[in-house]
């Protein structure tokens, strides 16, 4: 019985997906927690229009975090102009973004913070790329804009990510 | 190091795996009782969507029934609506009967009366004038609707405007074009009010030309 729920498809497409959709989220909004409310929001979401969802429609699972992630982040910033919130800055340093081993741990911290230093629209590009592993059609019809933008984003991205991260990726 | 490998590389970095909890409310919100969009919601919006067929039968009495209720309040109104008295009919001058007034006479036919050519030329005059009468007989059946009281037609000018082909092309005509001031008045003869109406009109005529 136990099994037969843990069997539950949604449950392996979310045990699949889950640690990319949560990097992803992570590119959009500003704490790990409002990042942890979106990939569960944008899953269901997901899961009640496409209930029968098929590896070929994860792309669409994407798109529907990065909705559900802009919608969030901007109330924040609306509910922060108004209150003037100075905590909503403090919550960016929580958690990493990668599980890493000890022997990682150091190569792990400046990848991110190599990733922290891009241009938004290059490190969402860079993520759902290399961790989120989508094609770069894929990319442009979650972003919405033309492949050709996504392949100079990601081009730009890569090489920048290159430079600063020369020291600690042994080739 | 290719972008590939350099991809491959950074792909080792295993990103990190949410807390269980989320796991457990996704549960929790994916068996709430809210009901799932069925398949015809997840259509697209741009769906052309099919009126229902109805028999061509029904269709044709259901278009019937909306023609016999339109005849009918049609019907209906022309019956309530007060009739007017035809317009008095004023003597009119004798057109010149031409060999071709068998052409003109459609185009004549739509106006009161008819002006000869010859007579256009001259000034602005009144065709014809009913006076006003001083009184109007009012009788014990007198009614509150107006009445008509005069009609004329003023003759403004007449001009030629050349020779047009007419028929496909296989008759040479004469083109007149004539312009009037009609003035019509109505009274009523219980409250003594008046009401003056003037209308610029226009005609042209084709007046055949003949050859012989």
């Amino acid at each position: 019985m136990n099994e037969g729920v843990n069997n539950e498809p949604w449950r392996i497409c979310y045990r699949q997906l889950a640690p990319k959709l949560l990097l992803c989220a992570r590119q959009w909004v500003i704490s790990p927690a409002d990042a942890e409310d979106v990939v569960q929001n944008a899953f269901i979401k997901f899961w009640k229009r496409q209930p029968d969802a098929r590896p070929e429609h994860y792309p669409l699972l994407f798109t529907t975090l990065r909705t559900t992630a802009l919608d969030l982040r901007r109330s924040q910033e609306r509910r922060t102009r108004r209150e003037s919130d100075p905590s909503a800055q403090l919550l960016t340093e929580d958690a990493s973004f990668f599980d890493s081993t000890i022997e990682q741990r150091e190569d792990a911290a400046q990848i991110e913070a190599a990733l922290k230093k891009l241009p938004s629209e290059q490190r969402e590009v860079l993520v759902l790329r290399i961790w989120g592993e989508l094609t770069l059609a894929q990319i442009a019809e979650t972003l919405g804009v033309s492949i050709n933008t996504v392949a100079s984003r990601h081009r730009y991205g890569l090489e920048a990510l290159r430079k600063t991260l020369k020291p600690c990726i042994h080739e | 190091m290719n972008d590939s490998n350099f991809e491959t590389s950074l792909r080792a970095f295993r990103p990190s795996t949410p807390p269980a909890a989320i796991e457990a409310r996704l549960a929790a919100g994916l068996s709430n009782p809210e009901p799932s969009p069925t398949k015809k919601d997840r259509e697209p919006v741009s769906i052309r969507f099919e009126q229902a067929r109805e028999p061509f039968l029904v269709r044709c009495f259901h278009n019937l029934g909306w023609a016999i209720a339109g005849a009918a309040s049609a019907v209906a109104v022309i019956a309530l609506c007060p009739q007017k008295p035809a317009p008095e009919k004023r003597e009119t001058p004798q057109t010149s009967q031409t060999s071709d007034a068998r052409m003109a006479a459609p185009l004549e036919r739509r106006n009161l009366s008819s002006t000869p050519l010859a007579s256009a030329e001259s000034s602005a005059t009144p065709v014809s004038f009913v006076p006003i009468p001083a009184s109007l007989p009012v009788g014990s059946g007198e009614t509150n609707d107006f009445q008509t009281v005069e009609t004329t037609r003023e003759l403004i000018s007449t001009e030629e405007e050349g020779q047009v082909l007419y028929r496909n092309g296989n008759t040479p005509m004469r083109q007149v074009r004539s312009r009037y001031r009609e003035h019509h008045s109505w009274t009523n003869p219980r409250t003594g009010a008046r009401v003056d109406i003037e209308i610029p009109r226009e005609d042209v005529f084709l007046k055949p030309i003949s050859l012989q």
